[in-house]
């Protein structure tokens, strides 16, 4: 369909491009036999297996916009009670969990959960493909991020409502000063909604680096997907780190360790430095994507090409890694010493270079272009104009005597809520703006759209700039009063009033979104005139995206390319033969990292119901953790791994001649029973996971010891050396057993596979069954010092990756007798070897570490 | 429109030979500095509770020296990431940017070099006019 000038929405629509067709359908039937195979099943078990893309983003993006309301009416609460002086709406504990509740449900609820949604609603779309690589991590995303917020709120009918802030600071939140249920919800619920946000970074950044269309090279990547690849990356560090850390709280409450307690070796600090390893790259987390959205939109409604492409591609790459060395700059206060002070000043004065360059060329795109103004792109020049002044509070605050000046003062919420509000929460409402009509296939109501923008930029101004004042004035935050007579009072009322004309825009929002839903205007394939790929296809999009993949040869493929089908001739063939040749089951294109060049047909996985189930064991898991029913957790704990086992139980389809010949032709084989590059990143990436955990632990380990006078201390032996040795070398001729294992099934050598499987799974038992043995030796247990927790919490990690190893080594095992393995296809075996690789090396780290280290001393 | 701004749709031309190298210049400025700053807190931490950093050398604590040498060597491996850049830069010369993945991941190399050293010696210079166990 092609479309004309008059169904674009904008006027002066650029010069070239602008009447892109989708392509054309090849065959009527070969698509609707695509739609078929790709579409959901029906009925509330098929809503449950659901794993269409677009299904999943816009599900997880209206569970967090409902959390984004819940979230908005707490501040709303907070602001009437701090209209006025010495006002007695609120009490000081409802206050506390007031602020609590606000700042973790925006912080982990709304903004990271809303903008994942977004990458997964949009990426295959945008990258010119047909499906996410793993559907099913997707939907067990959506699931536990569901039901980690729902338990959190659970915590009102407990009458345990987390209270001791977004951070949960110890001693706060330890078990001396919170004994009741409220931390534990804090700690549990939201770990499990951080499960699901790192499912996601792990399934975004895999589309990204594999899965875009032929001809995307590095160099023509949207920058909305190097914003979530920089992100998703980030994801993983960052919540990988809180995760680990609020386990490490959680031991601390339940279960007697001494990680935090100063008086038994642990320190209260070590729980600040981890929070803000997490929690400073978080702000960073939201805001890198939010500038993807923005450079996408920017050009658009400028009527001109993005300014400084390669520039902002490079900004995004400095800021992701430079956002990990600015944590302790919320601890300048705490005592740290000078020279680790100065580290983190530099860095956080520093990063606005690359921070800056994104705004000159956003600045100087819009100055050469001719604007036009839109809702969408009133958002975003609101934005512009917020942020900028968030990111210059953001270097006053990275030095540290103005630091120490302001801190924890009413001019930190100002400078927090301008970077967060205006740079993310703006972008959000411009991008929702934007692709609404994508998804919807209704464009928004433009009138309404332009009075709710003015109300949020109106409100957010006099809510949070007076803050800025009466933060220097002296007005600490997270009090739930103040004097009268402290010069505060007619802030503060400005401020309230100023947050009701924020909550009336958003309200206009929501009245636009209902009635454009219901009487809005169709919106066309490409209502915007816009330049990526995810406008060449229908509004809503078709199931399978595209019936014929396009070719990309331009970073603005709509306005460049007169068609989408063209390009390389074998590159041609391939993609129409795709589009001819529905197959049997969802196919799906891999290209390669730099060039994007074709690499692999793979089938992705069809709708199951087991992620959904997956994400029950996990929510029972931690709910029943709260409550201390270890029955119950034991019960999730084999829901989990039952479920699991069928979520990846393989339908194996044979490789028919038809899919042989096709290979001969294209030069490109074709996996009917899954990617070998898109599994090797996914178990890479959980290898990164699990080593980034495992880092955690370390990092805690070297920071106590160094904070001792004497580690371990004196009355305590040194551990011996011999039994976990001996579990290493287990580990070792286990990994080893399993690489003569691969080599063998490369030879069609089923006997030798089913050997070589079953000495690693000994082998790994083995070395699990000599360090519980050390275990039992040991002559300290993990509650007498902050030593003894960290060699039990390091022994047991090493105990439950193991033994995730030895339940997939066994599994392999059973899918080898089955025959399931060929010289062809045995991707089972080649990503388990990966994963004992990376636990032998976990095991040769922490041996060292825990048991040799203490020798040097 | 500028010529910058051109569509390009050219084929796109062949790879360098190896992507290491151009991997390393990618990333040698942020993955050196990461791994410097990590190192270098910890034991600029570590010299206040370690006697052993404290003891002098050339009437300068030894961390001094070892903090130094490695803002140094971070430097060093940075720049040697940039040289490599360099080459492919005017190696590919004649490319287009965003045809050339090469020329992009040069590029790339060349604007990380610069803003990583500078991080990096803003920070060492901390060391010299700071002391590390002064709590404030």
């Amino acid at each position: 369909m092609a479309l004309s000038m008059s169904e674009s929405a904008l006027p002066h629509a650029p010069d070239q491009g602008l009447t892109q067709e989708p392509p054309a359908p090849v065959e009527q039937t070969a698509e609707e036999k695509l739609a078929k195979l790709w579409a959901d099943p029906p009925g509330i078990i098929g809503w449950f297996s659901s794993l269409q893309n677009d299904a999943l983003g816009t599900r997880i993006m209206g569970t967090a916009f409902f959390f984004f309301l819940v979230g908005g009416v707490a501040a709303l609460l907070m602001r009437l009670q701090l209209a006025q002086p010495q006002s007695t709406l609120i009490g000081p504990e409802r206050f506390n969990e007031l602020f609590t509740m606000h700042g973790s449900t925006m912080m982990y609820l709304f903004a990271v959960p809303m903008l994942e949604g977004f990458a997964i609603m949009l990426l295959p779309f945008l990258l010119g493909n047909r499906e996410m690589p793993f559907p099913r991590l997707g939907a067990f995303s959506l699931y536990t991020f569901f039901l980690g917020g729902m338990l959190f709120y659970v915590s009102y009918f407990f009458n345990a409502v987390p209270d001791a802030g977004w951070f949960a600071y110890v001693p706060l939140s330890g078990p001396r000063y919170s004994p009741g249920l409220a931390l534990d919800f804090w700690l549990l619920a939201l770990g499990v909604a951080e499960i699901g946000a790192i499912a996601a970074g792990v399934e975004i950044i895999v589309a990204i680096a594999r899965l875009r269309a032929p001809g995307m090279s590095i160099t023509r990547i949207p920058i909305f997907a190097w914003a979530f690849l920089v992100t998703a990356l980030a994801i993983l560090f960052a919540f990988t780190t809180l995760f680990v850390a609020s386990l490490l709280l959680e031991l601390d409450r339940k279960f007697g360790t001494q990680f935090f307690n100063p008086e038994a070796g642990g320190s209260v600090l070590l729980w600040q430095h981890l929070f803000w390893i997490f929690g400073h790259p978080e702000v960073y987390i939201q805001f890198i994507p939010a500038t993807g959205m923005v450079s996408m939109i920017v050009p658009v409604f400028a009527r001109q090409r993005m300014l400084g492409y390669n520039y902002i591609v490079m900004a995004l790459i400095a800021t992701g890694f430079m956002s990990f060395a600015l944590w302790a700059h919320h601890m300048f206060t705490v005592g740290i010493p000078q020279v680790a002070m100065a580290f983190f000043s530099a860095a956080s004065i520093l990063i606005a270079i690359p921070a800056g360059m994104q705004i000159f060329a956003w600045i100087a795109t819009i100055a050469n272009g001719r604007p036009v103004w839109r809702t969408p792109f009133l958002y975003i020049v609101g934005f512009l104009f917020i942020f900028v002044i968030g990111g210059i509070t953001g270097v006053m605050v990275g030095v540290v005597p103005f630091n120490w000046q302001v801190h924890d003062s009413y001019f930190v919420v100002a400078h927090l809520h301008y970077v967060l509000i205006g740079g993310v929460t703006f972008p959000i409402f411009g991008a929702l703006h934007y692709w609404i009509p994508k998804w919807s296939g209704k464009l928004m109501d433009e009138r309404l759209g332009q009075w709710g923008f003015w109300l949020m930029f109106i409100g957010f101004n006099i809510t949070f700039f007076p803050m800025h004042i009466v933060g220097l004035l002296g007005m600490p935050r997270r009090y739930y009063t103040y004097l009268d007579g402290l010069g505060w009072g007619s802030y503060n009322l400005i401020s309230t009033i100023g947050s009701f004309a924020l909550a009336a825009g958003v309200l206009v929002f929501i009245v636009n979104f209902f009635y454009s839903m219901r009487w809005g205007k169709a919106a066309g394939s490409n209502p915007w005139g816009a330049d990526s790929l995810e406008w060449a296809t229908t509004s809503p999009p078709i199931p399978h995206g595209f019936t014929v993949l396009p070719i990309v040869r331009s970073r603005h493929p709509l306005w460049d390319q007169p068609e989408l089908t063209t390009g390389e001739e074998p590159v041609v063939r391939l993609v129409e033969a795709l589009g001819r040749w529905p197959l049997h089951w969802r196919a799906v294109l891999t290209t390669s990292l730099v060039e994007a060049k074709p690499t692999e047909v793979f089938r992705v996985a069809g709708p199951s119901i087991w992620p959904a189930i997956t994400s029950v064991g996990v929510i029972t898991i931690f709910a029943a953790e709260i409550f201390s029913y270890r029955w119950l957790v034991l019960s999730g704990a084999l829901i989990t791994i039952g479920s699991l086992i069928a979520w990846h139980w393989p339908h194996s389809i044979p490789t028919t001649e038809e899919e042989l010949a096709f290979e001969r032709e294209h030069g490109i084989p074709v996996y009917p029973n899954g990617s070998r590059s898109v599994a090797r990143w996914g178990m890479g990436l959980m290898i990164l996971i699990l080593a980034v955990g495992l880092a955690t632990i370390h990092f805690s380990y070297f920071y106590l010891r160094l904070e001792s006078l004497q580690w371990p201390p004196e009355t305590m032996p040194l551990p011996g050396l011999l039994w976990p040795g001996l579990a290493l070398l287990c580990m070792l001729v286990g990994a080893g057993s399993l690489w003569w294992a691969q080599q063998r099934i490369r030879q069609d050598d089923q006997g030798a596979l089913r050997l070589g499987l079953a000495v690693t799974f000994v082998a790994g038992a083995a070395a699990m069954a000599l360090l519980y043995y050390d275990f039992t030796q040991l002559a300290f247990d993990h509650t007498l010092h902050a030593y003894g927790s960290l060699v039990y919490t390091l022994g047991g990690f090493l105990m439950m990756v193991t033994l995730g190893g030895l339940l997939q080594t066994g599994l392999t095992q059973v899918w080898a007798w089955q025959g399931r393995y060929s010289a062809r296809e045995h991707v089972a075996v080649e990503v388990g070897l990966l994963y004992w690789c990376a636990l032998a090396a976990f095991w040769a780290v922490t041996v060292a570490i825990v048991y040799g280290a203490p020798y040097l001393t | 429109m500028a010529s910058t701004n051109l569509p390009s749709t050219k084929t796109v031309p062949p790879l360098a030979q190896s992507l290491r190298p151009l991997w390393f210049s990618l990333l040698a400025g942020p993955v050196c500095y990461m791994l410097y700053f990590f190192v270098g807190y910890m034991l600029a931490e570590a010299a206040c509770a370690v006697n052993f950093w404290q003891l002098p050398l050339l009437n300068v604590p030894s961390w001094i020296w070892v903090e130094l040498g490695l803002t140094l060597l971070t430097v060093v491996l940075i720049v040697l990431g940039g040289q490599r850049a360099l080459v492919e830069w005017r190696r590919t010369r004649q490319q287009a940017i965003e045809d050339s993945p090469t020329r992009f991941m040069a590029f790339g190399g060349l604007f990380l070099v610069p803003l990583f050293v500078l991080v990096t010696l803003v920070t060492g210079i901390s060391f010299i006019v700071l002391q590390p166990c002064t709590w404030i």
